[in-house]
């Protein structure tokens, strides 16, 4: 299992001229085990997301889909993350900012004796 | 004249010298209340009734066969308060106020007045906002103009809500427009994380407002949700994320801006992603990655083929390259990215057990930096409506500032500069 993606899912894209064609979506399901489900539908540019079965792997279901005639690519669902900073600046920010947030609140608090 | 009416119309400008203009608009001697005031002209600050129909309809109703002349989404905050932009040619700023007082759906009407007193903005944070005064944004806000035609769409792990309603006191509610989670239709776009509202807040926190930070950018914003409380979210999502945000600007006829800070290796679905921008004519403003890595994460690195593309950098406060930020050749530019103040949720969220605190905080990192160069190049393309995104992102690399022995690699064109890129 591969820790990059998700472990139960694929994105699809069909190839242009058969996005619109019901039968295409058949198509690229026979290719699957019955148990395997596309959410939603294909979306305006062709692409899919299918839940699979514990049956096939994500590999396996990749490989078949790639040989099937109206698919553009077939791929795992990768994970995509935001890029945090190192911890040591985390850790480096973390006083800094608790002072900064005290000094806020006794602006805000000066302020709000002043106006009212 | 409440407190809170008072808040919400008084706008602060940071000049050296007498200014002539405010966000684009002429600032004209008007009196109002009895006393000489200076406002900008057509722009006005309104208070909405709650009961029935959008109060930009009502703004329209009141102007009768001016109804042309109004720029502005129609949201208004929780307390009912908007911003409406009109065409100064027809509609001066004291004609337009007596006319909309006159509608039963306006509480009241005023237009937005200046405070030449004061050179900085209100904000209490302003002064630790190091990297405003980087970037020159004061002297760009003075030759920004917003004309609600331009959206910044913030595809991150969501924003500050209670219920469905935006719930922070720095995020006008009248600017921020939320959108989709992405990963739970059915679910509002509730930042569980911190990281979406801090990158919110950099772009949008209410500038001038006497609370809080301020933000770059005070034309709309659009946020959606597209990752988790750990800061997850899969390739589908970000493709789902640019579909919303370009069918929202389209929704509006808005040139659209995104924001991006998630990344990782090319795919497919991430190309299909960038087809939609390069179709809309969209800009896509994203970070380089944390990783000290000698590569670019994509989408940012898509920079290097795509001038749709805006792939950014970070440098600390006293403007070296920081040490986690990514290099390569595809960095276009690179922007404030250490100990940036902003925005972050009133309530617990998992930042917070990394040390990030409530209501406002300290980040550092390239996702910092990003919003930097979205907001500017909002300001760039809501001056400039007939650039497309590849002459926006020209004129952001060709204004900004070089660093003197800085490697390409490291600063791309160099530190972004809002008041040249607006000048």
């Amino acid at each position: 299992m591969r820790d990059d993606a998700v472990p139960d899912q694929i994105v699809v894209r069909l190839k242009r001229g058969v996005r619109d064609d019901p039968r295409a979506r058949q198509l690229v399901m026979s290719c699957l085990p019955g148990e395997a489900r596309l959410r939603g539908n294909f979306d305006d540019y062709g692409l899919g997301l299918i839940e699979l079965p514990s049956s096939i792997s994500v590999d396996d279901a990749v490989r078949k889909l790639t040989d099937c005639e109206v698919v553009e690519f077939a791929e795992p669902n990768f994970v995509e993350i935001i890029s945090s900073a190192p911890r040591s600046h985390d850790s480096a920010r973390a006083s800094v900012a608790s002072d900064m947030h005290a000094a806020l609140h006794a602006a805000y608090s000066a302020d709000a004796t002043r106006k009212s | 004249m409440t407190e809170m009416k008072q808040n919400a119309m008084t706008e602060t400008v940071m000049m050296k010298e007498k200014p002539t203009h405010f966000m684009g608009s002429k600032i004209i001697t008007m009196e109002w209340n009895g006393q000489e005031v200076q406002a900008a002209e057509g722009q006005f600050v309104y208070r909405a009734r709650t009961e029935g129909g959008s109060s930009i309809d009502r703004a329209r109703r009141a102007l009768r066969g001016n109804a042309s002349v109004l720029h502005g989404t129609g949201a208004v905050d929780d307390r009912g308060v908007g911003v409406l932009f009109a065409d100064p040619d027809l509609l001066s700023g004291e004609h337009g106020a007596t006319i909309m007082e006159k509608d039963p759906g306006i509480e009241w009407m005023e237009p937005v007045m200046l405070d030449h007193g004061c050179l900085d903005p209100n904000d209490p944070g302003y002064s630790q906002q190091w990297g405003l005064k980087t970037v020159e944004a004061p002297d760009g806000w003075d030759l920004a103009k917003v004309n609600g035609k331009v959206v910044v769409a913030v595809l991150d792990s969501g924003a500050p809500l209670r219920g469905s309603a935006l719930d922070h006191e720095d995020l006008n509610g009248a600017q921020f427009i939320i959108g989709l989670n992405v990963l739970s239709s059915s679910s509002p776009a509730l930042d569980d994380n911190g990281h979406g509202t801090h990158v919110a807040g950099i772009v949008g926190a209410w500038r001038g407002n006497g609370i809080g930070v301020a933000g770059l950018w005070n034309g709309t914003v659009y946020i959606v949700k597209l990752f988790d409380k750990n800061k997850h979210g899969t390739q589908i999502s970000f493709n789902d994320g640019v579909r919303e945000a370009v069918s929202f600007a389209q929704s509006i006829d808005a040139r659209l801006v995104i924001n991006y800070s998630g990344g990782g290796p090319d795919n497919g679905a991430r190309r299909v992603a960038l087809e939609r921008i390069v179709d809309a004519g969209a800009l896509l403003v994203a970070a380089v990655g944390n990783e000290r890595s000698e590569s670019v994460l994509y989408p940012a690195a898509y920079a290097a083929a795509d001038e749709h593309v805006i792939a950014v950098a970070s440098v600390e406060k006293n403007l070296r390259h920081s040490v986690f930020s990514n290099r390569g050749h595809s960095v276009t530019v690179a922007a404030p990215g250490e100990d940036v103040l902003s925005t972050t949720p009133n309530y617990r969220v998992t930042l917070n057990d990394e040390g990030l605190s409530q209501t406002y905080g300290k980040l550092s990192g390239t996702s910092q930096a990003t919003p930097f160069v979205s907001a500017i190049a909002a300001m760039v393309w809501a001056k400039w409506p007939d650039l497309t995104a590849e002459k926006v992102r020209q004129r952001i690399e060709n204004t900004a500032t070089a660093v003197a022995g800085g490697a390409r690699e490291d600063f791309g064109a160099g530190i972004v500069n809002a008041s040249r890129a607006l000048t």
